[in-house]
């Protein structure tokens, strides 16, 4: 029997218009940006990168503290703009990134994902997310993009059985979120039965922009990341960044602040302010090419001599310092295989040594401390305080 | 379907000394040697630096630390069992070991000195059928509470003999049902290959129709003359516990009892008729301990629980006893009508004295059209589906029972409802930003295996066999991943096509504990098995201890539970019963899953 709280998104049913960084800002869409920051009553979204709200906290950090007191006052949720890579480990990566600086910054992560339809391929990408925390995702399909037999409401499902509750939109020049999707993804007025996909889902995206700005990025995730690493023994075993790509950009993890209706706009209007001030700053920074990354392969450590990883089919992905900077470790695994297995990780040099259970497909983050105890956590490493109210201390 | 065998089971026993008993070998004092683990590349229960001491046996090294000991086996004829943890207060009074002692090396048994006391700690293999049956021996003397069997308090610590006389449960019929349902299939299974005069046969007929005459009193002893079932009933010298409503029957009325749910809904003094009859063979269960229906009180506001496992336990029951015990399946064949009846009368929903449904015992559209009863929906629709073809089943009457089945299925979609569990619960959970295990009510996991089960088991459309199947595989997401048999052998039977890990399962039997002695486990205390923290909050461990290295608990926790203890601090006053093993075992037997070890005696 259900008994938990529920916890509404409160999303908005007014027009809307995403705009992914500045690579992705026409001009029309500019246009309509400028008209839309004219009109207060027209709620507004738009598309941030990570990296780019490191651009404006270093040159404009009033504009990233007002975006933060507008969360914190409720006008502004974020939602997660997400790309997907055939490299799970990337992606992975990229959500981890994503959610972090969400946290740290604007004290909130998204439970929301918005999603291009080369996302939309990623059979694992329901795992990923719900591993990210975000039980709900929106598939935005570009304007000509045909989605056959893609209903309106659906739950993705993973192999390893994680399900995010997904809704289609189709990404005009204005875009409407039709009701039925929103009724769906908040639960509101009742809850619906919708039908269950798994793996890679039927949608074929015909824009050549929708498809290639982001399938066309290659470069690595990590590779962005590990440029403000701080400590040499951090590392990720990942792929080498593909130079001959159009958009040799690093990848970034895409944020898209949500402004919600306007009678939870506050009343001083903070949230369109820091919008308004933000797509000034945009339009005022450098191209990608400013963006600096880590060149050289990272190196792999020789572990046969200290590690010991049993369970067949589990492999390790990542291998990190945890983001908190504590020092703890982060290791990474999954089960390759469909079948459950009992694995065992032993790591001398931090007196750790312990048992796992892996379901098929399962994604484990296991946090290691310096006394050897591990901590299994979800991709944010616990470092964002879990809820409590559920299930009390 | 699948079948396998258990060979033999482990054992474990704790005696405790004080340190300076003369039992206690002096070898124990000696100066303490900590064992050499270099070369050891398994995960232990404490770090290899806080090993202080050790003894060797032929079979395994066992070693002491300050969070309890460590048996590392050296060939284990099983992988499950190359690693054993011996905790506080489960095994040890209490952690901190400090020497240990082999006297016989020929023998897995060690002297062990702790903080607090000198242990002998001995660890044998036994049959799967010994551990049964010493299991619901051990019930049946200690935990059998006029009849049902759920837990008991105890004033001694850790000595089941000082169990108390009273001592409620919310789901006393849920409880015992499930421990009559283990004694009724291994009555059936021993009349079958020993013959209905061996001493074990005569025991659990004797411990089966016990069981099942204190199950159906309750569903008469309200004496509604409606059908109405109570949770649970106390007799006069039981203390009144606050919690709930009980009624007290005098005089042919109830009078609604003074409890702080009663006083909330306005219920406290409330008269209503008590003066339906209940059969006389189920009265011996009060009458011989000196009692009469005067002055018992019973608990109301039954919950779908109850009513489940009873219709469980009614199917069976009838099935195994009903020929050869006409009286008692006339008892049964009555009430399983009138619960029915009683449902379908009150809209699909039970109610209580004041006309109202108690709080989770609905069924009805209205419900399922609520924010809460939208996930509940399926497997209510499923439980109450299980109803009609049970009542149908047992009194091979159609009528009225058929055309409600009809109407539920084919005109208000309570056939699709069953299948729809894993999509509803995973919106549900998704919307409170859980994971389903977190959203989960873990009862509810024997509610689902009770009703999928004999819903398939009884249903012979193969449309809606191959629906309720579909349904059944939905609950897949938290059943499986707990490789219990209790649930996976409803399962094995109702969907013969699937595979289970029967391995797990073989572990399973090996390692439960061969008593119900709620004590607490070093579970929080091992290096070995890591926290998890779900999103939620839940904490779980990482993987499955064995079910003798956690805490002894009923079906309706979590077995992944990050806990120590589901008693608190006192868990060694606390004996549960043996039906989380038994039932499984008996239906095991029963249904030929488990193939016997050798020729019967």
């Amino acid at each position: 029997m259900s008994t938990s709280k529920f916890i509404p998104l409160r999303m908005p049913r007014f027009p809307f218009m995403p705009i992914a960084g500045e690579r992705y800002a026409d001009v029309v869409s500019q246009w309509q940006l400028a008209q839309s920051l004219q009109d207060p009553e027209q709620p507004l979204y738009l598309g941030v990168d990570v990296p780019s709200l490191l651009a404006v906290e270093q040159n404009a950090p009033a504009v990233l503290e007002a975006l933060a007191a507008a969360v914190q006052a409720g006008g502004v949720v974020p939602v997660l703009g997400v790309a997907a890579y055939p490299d799970d480990t990337l992606t992975t990566e990229a959500l981890v990134q994503s959610q972090l600086f969400l946290h740290k910054r604007l004290s909130v992560t998204a439970k929301l994902a918005f999603l291009m339809p080369d996302a939309a391929v990623n059979p694992a990408l329901p795992q990923l997310l719900r591993l990210a925390g975000v039980h709900r995702a929106l598939i935005c399909l570009p304007e000509e993009a045909a989605s056959d037999g893609l209903p309106g409401a659906f739950l993705w499902a993973s192999p390893d059985g994680s399900k995010v509750l997904s809704a289609v939109m189709q990404r005009k020049r204005l875009a409407f979120l039709p009701d039925d999707a929103i009724n769906a993804l908040e639960g509101d007025p009742a809850f619906y039965d919708v039908p269950v996909l798994s793996g890679a889902l039927p949608v074929v995206p015909e824009d050549p922009r929708g498809s290639g700005y982001f399938s066309e990025m290659t470069t690595t995730a990590s590779a962005l990341f590990m440029s403000r690493r701080q400590s040499a023994a951090a590392y990720y075993l990942c792929g080498q960044p593909d130079r001959s790509a159009p958009f040799a950009d690093a990848v970034r993890a895409l944020c898209f602040l949500q402004v919600p209706t306007a009678d939870s706009v506050p009343t001083d209007d903070a949230a369109l302010s820091a919008a308004c001030a933000y797509a000034a700053a945009v339009a005022d920074r450098e191209r990608a090419e400013s963006v600096s990354y880590a060149a050289a392969t990272p190196e792999r450590p020789v572990f046969k001599d200290v590690f010991t990883l049993t369970g067949k089919g589990v492999l390790l992905k990542a291998f990190k310092l945890c983001e908190d900077g504590s020092g703890d470790l982060v290791l990474r695994l999954v089960q390759s295989v469909d079948r459950e297995c009992r694995a065992s990780v032993l790591f001398d040099p931090a007196d750790a040594a312990f048992w796992l259970d892996m379901q098929p497909y399962e994604i484990k983050t296991l946090r290691i401390g310096k006394d050897g105890r591990a901590l299994e956590v979800n991709f944010l490493e616990n470092i964002v305080p879990q809820r409590t109210e559920s299930f009390p201390e | 379907m699948q079948t396998f065998t258990v060979f033999s089971v482990w054992a474990r026993r704790s005696e405790f000394f004080r340190p300076d008993d003369p039992r206690v070998p002096s070898a124990l004092r000696e100066p303490s040697v900590p064992p050499e683990l270099s070369g050891v590349r398994v995960p232990l229960p404490a770090r290899k630096k806080d090993y202080t001491c050790c003894a060797r046996t032929a079979g395994a090294l066992w070693m002491g630390a300050p969070n309890g000991l460590t048996r590392l086996a050296f060939s284990p004829e099983r992988e499950a069992d190359r690693v054993m943890y011996f905790s506080a207060k489960k095994d040890l009074p209490d952690p901190n070991v400090r020497a240990v002692f082999a006297p016989d090396p020929d023998i897995e048994q060690v002297w062990v000195l702790t903080d607090t006391a000198a242990v002998l700690l001995t660890l044998s293999e036994i049959s799967a059928e010994e551990k049964a049956r010493l299991l619901a021996e051990e019930s049946r003397r200690y935990v059998d509470r006029h009849g049902m069997v759920s837990q008991k308090q105890l004033t001694v610590p850790w000595d089941p003999s000082s169990a108390v006389s009273y001592g409620h449960s919310d789901n006393s019929g849920t409880f015992t049902a499930g421990f009559a349902l283990g004694e009724l299939f291994r009555y059936a299974y021993l009349k079958r290959t020993r013959g209905p005069e061996n001493a074990q046969t005569v025991s659990a007929r004797a411990n089966a129709v016990r069981a099942t005459e204190a199950c159906q009193l309750l569903c008469y002893i309200a004496r509604r003359g409606n059908g109405f079932v109570a949770r649970t009933y106390i007799t006069p010298d039981e203390p009144l516990p606050n919690d709930g409503f009980f009624y007290r029957m005098e005089n042919g009325r109830a009078v609604c009892l003074d409890t702080g749910e009663a006083r909330r809904a306005g219920r406290v003094g409330r008269i209503i008729p008590a003066a339906a009859p209940v059969p006389a063979r189920l009265c011996h269960l009060f009458t011989d301990e000196g009692f009469t229906l005067e002055g018992l009180r019973y608990k109301g506001d039954t919950s779908s629980d109850e009513i489940t496992l009873h219709f469980l336990l009614m199917y069976h029951a009838h099935t195994i006893l009903g020929e050869e015990d006409p009286e008692l399946d006339d008892i049964i064949k009555t009430s399983a009508k009138n619960i029915l009846g009683h449902i379908l009368d009150n809209g699909l929903e039970m109610v209580e004295c004041d006309g109202n449904p108690t709080t989770w015992a609905k069924w009805s559209e209205r419900y399922f059209a609520t924010r809460l009863g939208w996930s509940d929906a399926c497997l209510n629709a499923a439980e109450l589906l299980m109803y009609h073809k049970v009542v149908m089943a047992i009194t091979g009457e159609t009528g009225r029972w058929a055309e409600s089945y009809r109407e539920l299925t084919q005109e208000k979609g309570y056939a699709q409802l069953t299948a729809k569990h894993d999509m509803r619960f995973t919106i549900s959970a998704g919307l409170s930003d859980l994971e389903q295990v977190e959203e989960l009510m873990y009862g509810d996991n024997m509610l689902a295996t009770a009703a999928y089960w004999t819903l398939i088991t009884l249903e012979e459309d193969e449309d809606l066999k191959a629906l309720y199947r579909q349904g059944y595989k939905g609950w897949n997401g938290t059943f499986r991943r707990e490789h219990n048999p209790g649930y996976d052998f409803p399962y094995m039977l109702a969907c013969p096509d699937e595979t289970v890990d029967t391995e797990r399962l073989v572990d399973w039997f090996r390692r439960h504990p061969v008593s119900r002695m709620a004590a607490p486990c070093g579970v929080t205390q091992r290096w070995d098995a890591p926290l998890r923290r779900r999103f939620g909050g839940m904490q779980e461990v990482s993987w499955l201890l064995p079910p003798d290295e956690h805490p002894v608990t009923k079906y309706d926790r979590d077995p992944y539970d990050y806990t120590d203890s589901f008693n608190g601090e006192n868990g060694e006053y606390v004996l549960e019963s043996a039906y989380v093993y038994t039932f499984a075992y008996w239906l095991g037997k029963y249904s030929g899953i488990l193939a016997d070890e050798e020729a019967d005696a």
